[in-house]
This record gives structure tokens, sequence and C-alpha cells, in this order.
């Protein structure tokens, strides 16, 4: 029972070269190049299974070893060039020679924590951001599968639901947690009254760059299923939705707006008087008195003028006989 | 002559676990089987057999492997991953030094075996009559 239990643990790691960056950066013939020299101590007999098993062991299926490998798009060649480059060296340092597999555990250990340590420097990613959109630039190098992480996520993100009261402002932003290439078009659009994700029962609203849909002042017609989708070049990335639920204003406060409007048009712009105030009061206006002072002022001032305009005519008539008198005694000469 | 066929039958069963030194097979790790290269030769702990093993995916046999295998364990199937994706793996042993060179390494001892085995038989009514 316990030789079958360890035979199963020993078939499963045999078998389980699919895990791990090794298998997908060095060749099977490299990888019997190096295994061709292992001695199985226990029994005395060069076994290359138990090699296999064991670089399954501390590369394939060694969590740190993974976890370094998990580069961002472009840096998988630099991480092929770590790992064959400490593998070459292994196998060129037991190239047609028999050694213990106790020397090959500490070569081969020695050869993972140096690729640990280099591949650890290079550059990551924030990796994946579930649940929607194409997301290529956040991709991640999978050792499982040999190849980066599409992010092939739907284009339709769920929808969000906003609830507004009618004439209040609403706002919805065209934002995604994850990294968006730089040239981006963003086009939104309107289904009016529904709930839905249908592209076909949706109206174009806006074309361009703009993120941000803005309605100043809700009206009930505004109600309905917004989406934002952004394009980079002539592909999709990502489709958000937002349903938009507005609440209608109360009628007392629509009651209480149309009442002092109407106020405003009374003429005059008199007010009504408040229930229960003082009676309205007559119209205020000048006394007597007052008003004799006025007018004595006033025509005060019109006498001065006149009297200040006779004065300035004057000269101008004495001047105008004497020029006359000289005019006759030419004559008479 | 019925004996001696008879023998002969055992000897191809018995003979490899007869022999001091332990089994000699064809070494491959589980790839793809479009893949091509030269397998290696390995030397099986004692109690282990050689094997192949056919990788399956549904209907289709994508990969195969090749090494030792405890004897009490090849007729088993496992669930084998690579590269992310699920396989039925399927094992097929045999007892001789460099059996396992091929798929139908198991098939071919069980064939010889019957073989020997039936004109061993046929043999002795032969004389018997």
């Amino acid at each position: 029972m316990c030789r079958r239990a360890l035979w199963l643990l020993c078939a499963g790691l045999l078998f389980s070269a699919s895990l791990g960056c090794y298998q997908c950066f060095v060749d099977v013939e490299e990888s019997l190049r190096l295994c061709w020299g292992h001695i199985l101590t226990e029994y005395n007999v060069r076994n290359v299974d138990a090699c296999f098993q064991m670089l399954d062991r501390i590369f394939n299926n060694n969590q740190s070893v993974i976890e370094a490998g998990r580069v961002g798009k472009g840096y998988d060649q630099q991480l092929k060039e770590i790992l064959d480059a400490e593998i070459l060296s292994v196998v060129e340092e037991f190239s047609n020679q028999l050694n213990n597999d106790s020397v090959y555990e500490e070569r081969l250990q020695t050869a993972a924590d140096n690729f640990i340590a280099a591949a650890s420097k290079l550059p990551r990613v924030s990796g994946c951001v579930p649940p929607c959109g194409v997301q290529s630039e956040g991709a991640v190098y999978n050792c499982i599968t040999c190849q980066f992480d599409s992010c092939e996520f739907p284009l339709d993100c769920p929808v969000t639901e906003m609830n507004v009261t009618q004439y209040s402002s609403s706002r919805m932003w065209c934002q995604v947690p994850f990294q968006l290439p730089r040239d981006l078009e963003v086009i939104w659009r309107f289904a009016e009254k529904v709930k839905t994700q249908q592209v076909d029962q949706f109206k174009e609203v806006t074309v361009g760059v703009d993120r941000l849909y803005s309605i100043p002042s809700t009206r009930l017609q505004n109600q309905g299923t917004y989406q934002c989708e952004i394009f980079s070049g002539q592909r999709s990335i990502v489709r958000l939705y937002y349903y938009l639920a507005v609440t209608p204003q109360v009628v007392a406060g629509h009651t209480e707006l149309q009442e002092t409007f109407d106020l405003s048009l009374l003429p005059g712009g008199r007010l009504l008087p408040a229930p229960g105030g003082p009676p309205p009061q007559p119209p205020l206006l000048p006394s007597p008195l007052l008003l004799a002072a006025c007018l004595t002022a006033v025509l005060l001032l019109l006498f001065l003028s006149l009297g200040t305009l006779y004065f300035l005519t004057v000269p101008e008539r004495e001047s105008d006989c004497e020029e006359q008198a000289h005019g006759d005694e030419g004559l008479a000469s | 002559m019925s004996r001696l066929l008879f023998a002969a039958a055992w000897c191809v069963c018995l003979l490899p676990s007869l022999l001091c030194g332990n089994l000699l097979c064809f070494y491959r790790p589980l790839t793809e089987k479009e893949k091509a290269f030269q397998p290696t030769l390995t030397e099986c702990p004692p109690n282990e057999l050689c094997f192949t093993a056919d990788g399956r995916y549904g209907n289709h046999s994508a990969l195969s492997a090749q090494g030792c295998v405890a004897a009490g364990d090849c007729s088993r199937v496992l669930s084998t991953r690579f590269k992310g994706t699920a396989y039925a793996t399927r094992y097929a042993c045999c007892d001789w030094s460099y059996c396992n060179s091929c798929p139908g390494a198991a098939a071919a001892s069980l064939s010889i075996t019957v073989t020997l085995t039936t004109v061993a038989l046929m043999g002795g009514d032969l004389w018997s009559f």
C-alpha cells in the first residue's frame, strides 16, 4: 500500500511535466543529455526516469520558479535565455559522465536558485483583471500553457445601476481597472427606458475621446441604459454599461415653485398679503408744505435762469447800435 | 517436443526475471507524439517493468511516454495534465530488456506467449494421437 502510494506520487511527478517554465524553454534532447549519467544510488542503476522526476520537482513544481517566470509581454525570450544558460552549464558539466543523484540534486538546485534570482529582476505586469475586457497589456507568461495569458474576458461588462432624482445631475465614467492603449476612441450609446446589453437597441450619442458622460439636469426621458465602448484602432476593447434609474421629483415641491412663479406676475409687483398679517397701508404721499417748498425752489431757479440769459444778451445789442451809427455818418460825408 | 515448447513459452515470460541484471528500457518523457527524437536507455530498479504510455484526449491519441514503472500499476489509467490540458494516460508493460521500443510491446509479448503455448498444446495432441 505504501509502495503503491509512493509510486502514484512518483507517477504524478513524472507526468506533471506540464507545469513550470522548464518544459517551455528547455528542449527534450538537452534534458536527455543532462540525465544520461544519473545514478540512482539506492539501487546503483543508471536511471533516467528518476532524473526527470527530480527536474520536475526542482523546476516545474517549484512555486518560486513558477512565480519568477510570470513576466510581462516581450520578456519571455529573456526568460528562455536565462534558463537555457543555467541548464546548458549543467549539461556541459555532466556530459558523458556518471554522477550520483545527490550530485544532481545539489547542482540542479543551484541552477534553479540562479534562475529565480535572475528572472525576478525582469519587469512585472499587473496581470489579468476580471471580469471583462481585452487586456493585452496585462498579459502574464503562463508556464503551464507555455504562452501569455490572453486575458480574453468578455467584451461586455456587467451592468452598473445608478439611481438619481429628477432634475439632479448625473455622471458616468468610462473607466476600467486595467491599463489601456494610448490610441483610444470612445463611443457613448443610449437605449431609452430599458435595461439591456443588446447592442442593436442602442443609438449612438457621441464619438470621441471623452470618457465622461454628464447630464446636468436629469429628466425622466434620460432613464435607460448607457453604453460606453472603447476602441483601439479598429478593435473593440471593452464595453461598459450603466442603467440610469430616474426618480420623479415630488409634486409639493413643484406646486411651491409654480406658486412663486405666479406671484411674480402680479400687477405692480405687489405680493399677496400673508394670512393673519396687518391690513394693507394706503400709498404714501408727500405733505403740502413740502410740495410748496419744492414749487418755490423750482420757480426761483427758473427766474434766475431767465435773468442770467437777459444780462448775457444786452452787450450784444449795444454793440450792434454803435455799428449802425457809424455807418450813417459815413454816408452823410 | 511439447515439453520443450512449453518450456520455451514460459521462458519468454519468466526469463527476464531469472536474470541477475535489471531491465534496460527505452526512456522518453511525456511529449507530443509527433515530436521525433532519439530515446535514451534507462535501467529499471528492481520490481519495475518497461512501459509505453499512451496519452489520449477523447479519441485522439496525442501523447506518448516510455520508461520504467512499478509492476503492480501497469494496468492503471491516470489523468495527466500536459500544458494545461488533461489527458487519460494508459500503460502497456513488458518484462524484458528493450521491449518497450514500440507501442505494441506488451501485445507482442502476449502474442508470442500464446503462440508458443498453442503450438506446444497442438504438438502434445499430435504425439498423443
